[in-house]
């Protein structure tokens, strides 16, 4: 069999190869390390693996979908995790991005390819506002949601029911249809300030 | 067969459902140039991000071998552990100088090894803790 000279030999050379595997492991670590502190990534996203990145989706069921995704990640929990790109001026997340990000996992978890795996209740937004990235968490909607949402806009196209309006004046502002909606209530037109506006009313109490 | 919805025009009923609608009535998806500026810049961001994120972030490949003797005696064919040892095995061992040929040289060993633990409890036992110990290194 194998002489003490060999055996040494192979234990030496398996020492080396587990330290040249720790090396390249630190080594790929430092590099990464610093694409998430640039990118503001949550911990939990950089420990997982990418899934996918820009990747096109579809499904017929329980309601016809598709769109292409930004990223998908696989944490070590095997929890997939989605996160969708947007650029603002300032770090908020609205509720279209919610139902983007929803109707997303909804088509994931009812795709063929995806062999029904379960997509996490969350995911982040990566929002670039002037060059720094925020991330934050949003808790997603649930599948039945969705499909009422899909289903209500339909009956919107169809005439059916009748459309909200936006829940907030500050929509209206720039809107290109306020002349056929009129804006929601509380909505002004900005036109030129009064004269007092914007100043301490002149006291007057004295007399 | 239905026509598959966009998951971006499901998102505008976030918005306000009115201009939706009117839109649609109206024939009418009007865009300014500052419209069509943000949606440059967002293209742009997303294009940046995704060449430098499949570039920096560990990538994913599924797990084509299914068999890890050892692993699977320990801890069972299922295991979150053993999913994770197969995966360490192909996303990093796989792509190691030399370790393909470990890879090789382990499958040679481990089903005689794997025997031998399905007949050794306390041996397995063992081997458990020196696999938790890897995998909280992993």
């Amino acid at each position: 069999m194998f002489g003490a000279d060999e055996i040494a030999a192979l234990i030496i050379v398996l020492l080396g190869y587990a330290a040249f595997l720790i090396w390249s492991k630190r080594r790929r670590r430092r590099k990464a390390t610093s694409f998430f502190v640039d990118d503001n990534t949550p911990l939990e996203l950089q420990q997982s693996t990418l899934y996918g990145s820009e990747t096109r989706i579809s499904c017929i069921k329980p309601v016809a979908l598709g769109g292409i995704y930004d990223q998908l990640y696989q944490t070590p929990a095997n929890a997939f995790i989605l996160t969708d790109t947007k650029t603002r001026n300032k770090p908020y997340v609205y509720e279209s991005d919610l139902i983007q990000l929803s109707a997303y996992k909804v088509i994931l978890e009812n795709s063929i390819k995806f062999n029904n795996r379960h997509i996490a209740n969350y995911g982040y937004m990566r929002l670039v506002c002037n060059g720094v990235t925020h991330y934050k968490k949003v808790d997603l909607m649930t599948e039945e949601d969705v499909v009422a949402l899909y289903e209500r806009r339909e009956a919107l196209y169809a005439g059916t029911t009748e459309p909200h309006k936006a829940d907030t004046p500050g929509k209206c502002i720039k809107c290109h249809q306020l002349t056929h909606c009129g804006g929601v209530k509380g909505y002004k037109k900005r036109g030129r300030k009064p004269h007092n506006s914007g100043h301490k009313k002149s006291f007057s109490g004295w007399d | 067969m239905a026509r598959k919805l966009a998951v971006t025009e499901l998102a505008k009923m976030g918005y306000c459902e009115t201009l939706l609608v009117l839109n649609k009535k109206h024939n009418n998806g009007h865009k300014t140039y500052r419209d069509e500026a943000a949606i440059d810049r967002g293209n742009k961001e997303h294009d940046a991000f995704d060449a430098r994120v499949k570039r920096e972030h560990a990538p994913y490949s599924p797990v084509t071998d299914k068999r890890c003797f050892i692993a699977t005696s320990v801890y069972g064919p299922e295991a979150i552990e053993t999913e994770q040892l197969r995966q360490w095995r192909d996303h990093t061992l796989a792509h190691k100088v030399g370790g393909a040929w470990l890879i090789t040289a382990y499958y040679r060993v481990s089903p005689y090894v794997a025997r031998f633990l399905d007949r050794n409890e306390s041996l397995k036992v063992f081997i458990r803790s020196m696999l938790n110990l890897l995998l909280r290194k992993l």
